[in-house]
């Protein structure tokens, strides 16, 4: 305490600086053992004097349990041992000035001797078992405290472990997508490149009327559709990034009306003659199929994504069945089966990944070429946002793959096929 | 004799440019679409360069070229979408020649090969080595004779002499040599 003036000091300074270096003092000294025994010393005897002094003609019962009240409250201060002295403080106190012959120390009542004895285990051991309850209590507190530590600790290793996944996985993905773009954005332009310098090269031997290397009608022609392709290529690439950072931003904006599924589908074989000619369309659908409450548009890309998958990854000539049916649950099962190598079982969730090719990545040999590696991530996309599942199942015989598609039929099964036709 | 160039590409649009523009620019050309195929292709037909992609199924270019030079000093100029040095020096190291990242002008490409064949020693079989030589084994390419230590070894059914190439860049499938 920093004194700035000494003459200004009263006898009894209770400033309140003062006051809370009292309460400073008190509350060490209330917590240190010594302290305990000395206050269960004073108690004792405090209570002894107080109740010699008012008391009068008091009862000794009384003043056994005033006592025993003070060596109560001394155990759950401070436990045990202060407990003990007051106890025994007790005793010689309630002995000396209580009980006949006052003033002595020995007791004519053969009574009172037992009182006396009774008193002095009951004092002890209330004081035991108050000092044990305070010590379970701190036992407890602390045993709380520290499994509230623990649960901070673990909930910090959790953290921060997840946060660690969370990075690596955004590294990885990030990684894939450097890969995909680096591959499936320079490759068309690696053709659209070479096939343009060609042509601009011809046009240069040309202007120098030397032409050793002369590209014929046919050739020229093909650089052009190269170039052509290539272009469409790249844009599809682009879109379809486009499509799924919509979809994984939860932006995906679907329109849903009743539509039927089976002119869903035929209209998409159509789009997909181009890709599927060299194999067998086989097509069945259930009888008496409800309408489904779907974005026509997004179930048709998924249709044909599945039909552009399955022509790719199948030898010409080999059968793709297309089936629609009604599955469980109020829902639609269609699926497209092959006839190709089919999907391990390992990789039948990871080539629904953003980027998974499962020939490329996957380590699955084959000669044909590998799509963008967004066609299924997509269609898993659409799928999912109108509630539904998609996944891969063995093809029948145990031959090539077959991809299923559930999609709920929607909240009221009103457009029944059949009622089209009731005119 | 045009000279004669492997592409191992599995993109059918690039190998499709590079086909046609590689053909006008008078070479012969043949094309695969990953490593089996090419070494395939490279056992069946004399080859003066490969042009090879380094991502593909079956068998990558890396690997590739450490299988040609195993068996073969054809030059090997290697065509990627990745351009960073460590992906560079690995190609290089496993064999390759050149490396040239994509996307490529054709004028590049073409003066690389020509680069290329030209620093590549003379494979044209009157001009190539006509006698191996292994320890005490003697192959003489031209006399289709084989002499271990100064002793010729006569022909029999067992060793296909004659079925062992002119050239000694041309690769020999060691079961051809024992089918007959």
């Amino acid at each position: 305490m920093k004194i700035k003036n000494p003459s200004s000091l009263s006898p009894f300074p209770l400033t309140p600086d003062f006051c809370s270096i009292i309460f400073l003092v008190l509350k060490e000294l209330f917590e240190k053992r010594w302290t305990g025994y000395a206050l269960g010393f004073v108690g004792a005897a405090a209570a002894t004097g107080a109740l010699k002094v008012f008391g009068g003609h008091i009862n000794s019962t009384t003043v056994a349990l005033v006592l025993l009240l003070v060596v109560l409250f001394v155990a759950a201060l401070w436990g045990a041992g202060p407990a003990i002295l007051a106890s025994l403080l007790g005793v010689v106190c309630l002995n000396f000035f209580f009980l006949p012959p006052i003033g002595t120390f020995t007791i004519s009542d053969p009574d009172n001797w037992i009182a006396l004895f009774a008193f002095l285990v009951t004092a002890i051991t209330a004081g035991q078992l108050s000092a044990r309850a305070r010590r379970r209590a701190e036992e407890a507190d602390a045993g709380r405290r520290e499994i509230e530590r623990l649960y901070h600790e673990l909930q910090d290793a959790f953290e921060r472990s997840s946060q660690a996944k969370a990075l690596k996985q955004s590294e990885r993905l990030k990684s894939a997508l450097l890969d995909a773009v680096t591959h499936d954005l320079r490759t068309p332009l690696t053709s659209i490149k070479a096939s343009v310098t060609t042509l601009l090269n011809e046009l240069r031997t040309n202007g120098r009327d030397e032409a050793p290397a002369k590209l014929d009608t046919e050739g020229r022609q093909e650089m052009l559709e190269v170039i052509d392709e290539e272009a469409d290529r790249l844009n599809r690439f682009v879109e379809s990034l486009v499509e799924l950072a919509r979809i994984e931003a939860g932006e995906m904006r679907l329109r849903p009306a009743w539509a039927s599924i089976e002119e869903i589908i035929e209209t998409t074989l159509k789009r997909a003659a181009p890709r599927t000619r060299e194999h067998r369309i086989e097509v069945w659908f259930e009888d008496e199929l409800p309408n489904v409450r779907v974005d026509e548009r997004a179930v048709a890309e998924v249709v044909y994504t599945l039909l552009d998958n399955a022509a790719k990854y199948s030898q010409k000539g080999t059968a793709i069945r297309v089936r629609a049916k009604r599955g469980g649950n109020a829902t639609i099962r269609l699926s497209v089966e092959d006839k190709g190598r089919g999907v391990p079982a390992d990789l039948r969730d990871r080539v629904f990944d953003k980027f998974f090719r499962a020939i490329r990545d996957g380590n699955q040999s084959a000669s044909q070429p590998t799509g963008t590696g967004m066609g299924l991530a997509i269609a898993r996309g659409i799928v999912e946002a109108h509630g539904g599942r998609i996944w891969i199942e063995d093809g029948s015989d145990n031959r090539g793959s077959c991809f299923v598609v559930t999609l709920p039929i929607g909240e009221e099964e009103s457009g029944v096929k059949g009622q089209k036709n009731c005119f | 004799m045009n000279k004669r160039i492997l592409i191992v590409d599995d993109e059918p649009q690039i190998t499709r440019v590079l086909r046609r523009s590689l053909t006008t620019h008078g070479y012969d050309v043949h094309v695969a679409m990953d490593g089996e195929s090419a070494l395939q292709t490279f056992g069946d037909w004399s080859v003066d360069l490969v042009i090879t992609d380094l991502s593909m199924p079956n068998m990558n270019g890396l690997k590739l070229c450490k299988a040609l030079r195993a068996i073969s000093a054809v030059p090997i100029i290697v065509l990627s979408v990745r351009g960073e040095e460590r992906t560079k020096v690995e190609a290089l190291d496993a064999g390759a020649d050149d490396y040239v990242t994509k996307p490529f002008g054709m004028d590049e490409l073409l003066a690389r090969i020509r680069a290329t064949l030209r620093r590549a020693p003379e494979t044209d079989s009157d001009s190539a080595t006509t006698v191996l030589e292994a320890g005490d084994f003697h192959i003489d390419l031209e006399t289709r004779s084989i002499t271990v230590q100064e002793r010729e070894v006569p022909q029999n059914p067992g060793l296909a002499i004659a079925s062992i190439p002119k050239s000694s860049r041309q690769l020999v499938v060691s079961s051809s040599l024992l089918s007959l």
